[in-house]
């Protein structure tokens, strides 16, 4: 009986996901209930302009030792992971151009396994490792899809804090 | 909030105000969370300017425009240099250099293309 409930429950979570509805209830904090200054949400389901599953984003951080993707909705909540480390590399090979494009390739499958329609998606780029080429390179190479927007989200200090000391000292 | 004291303020208007005021504060509320949907260019977040939409080249040449944005700003570079802390004194040093470097480049471009153009004048 737990089993049926369970795989009940996969099947609806498929559905939910194939539908194009985002799985991730609320508002962007997750609240939702009735708050002290009223809904945030509106009872009404949302409407397809406003869906924040129509533009899916892909958080590419490229450091120099590893590159970790995740595949977000519009808001940024998180639908699915991946990593140099997750596809089987080991150490320093994480930071490689293979590695980045792997992972690339098992966030792909997972969405089309799981049926996630991507109307349109945005590329956010952070860091400048060997993950920013290889990244690009995957999602253009492996998918059709809709590619609406490229940004550069490395943080850039306009004099923020202070930097480790020089080495060699 | 007092009641009962200042100007003539009677309980109706009062739980008017307040209720103009919650009214206020779900609009503000409301309004944020739908901000969140809404693209880059609406926030002027300080990535905007890093910011590319793909039109009719396709998502190559948008990657291009934007990798020439990046090495156009030395954003590569400047971030290389605050990996480690620069004493001022070097950062000085370093900025004296590439000042006159740059200065004595631009003189001898100047001079060249006026050789150039004077041998096109048959000079």
């Amino acid at each position: 009986a737990k089993a049926e409930v369970a795989s009940k429950r996969q099947q609806a979570l498929m559905d939910l996901l194939g539908s194009g509805d985002s799985p991730l209830r609320g508002d962007a904090f997750g609240f939702r209930g009735a708050g002290l200054y009223g809904n945030t949400i509106s009872e009404h389901k949302r409407s397809a302009a406003t869906n924040p599953m129509n533009k899916l984003v892909l958080h590419v951080h490229a450091s120099s030792n590893n590159t970790i993707l995740s595949l977000t909705d519009a808001n940024g909540r998180v639908i699915v992971n991946s990593s140099g480390g997750s596809v089987g590399f080991k150490k320093a090979q994480r930071a490689g151009f293979e590695a980045a494009y792997q992972a690339t390739a098992s966030i792909v499958n997972t969405v089309i396994e799981k049926n996630i329609s991507v109307p349109r998606i945005e590329l956010r780029l952070k860091g400048f490792g060997a993950g920013r080429d290889a990244s690009f390179k995957a999602i253009t190479g492996l998918t059709n899809w809709n590619v609406c927007r490229i940004v550069d989200t490395t943080p850039i200090p306009f004099n923020g804090c202070r930097p480790k000391k020089a080495r060699r000292l | 909030m007092s009641t009962g004291d200042g100007g003539g303020r009677s309980f109706v208007s009062d739980s008017l105000d307040s209720m103009m005021s919650r009214r206020l504060a779900e609009e503000s509320r409301k309004q944020f969370a739908s901000s969140l949907d809404k693209g880059l260019s609406s926030t002027g977040a300080p990535i905007v300017g890093r910011s590319v939409a793909v039109v009719s080249g396709g998502p190559a040449k948008a990657y291009a425009r934007l990798n020439r944005i990046m090495t156009t700003n030395n954003v590569r570079r400047e971030l290389y240099l605050r990996q480690r802390y620069e004493k001022p004194k070097y950062k000085r040093q370093r900025l004296r250099f590439e000042s006159h470097a740059r200065r004595f480049k631009d003189e001898v471009r100047n001079k060249v293309h006026l050789v150039m153009k004077m041998k096109s004048w048959g000079v």
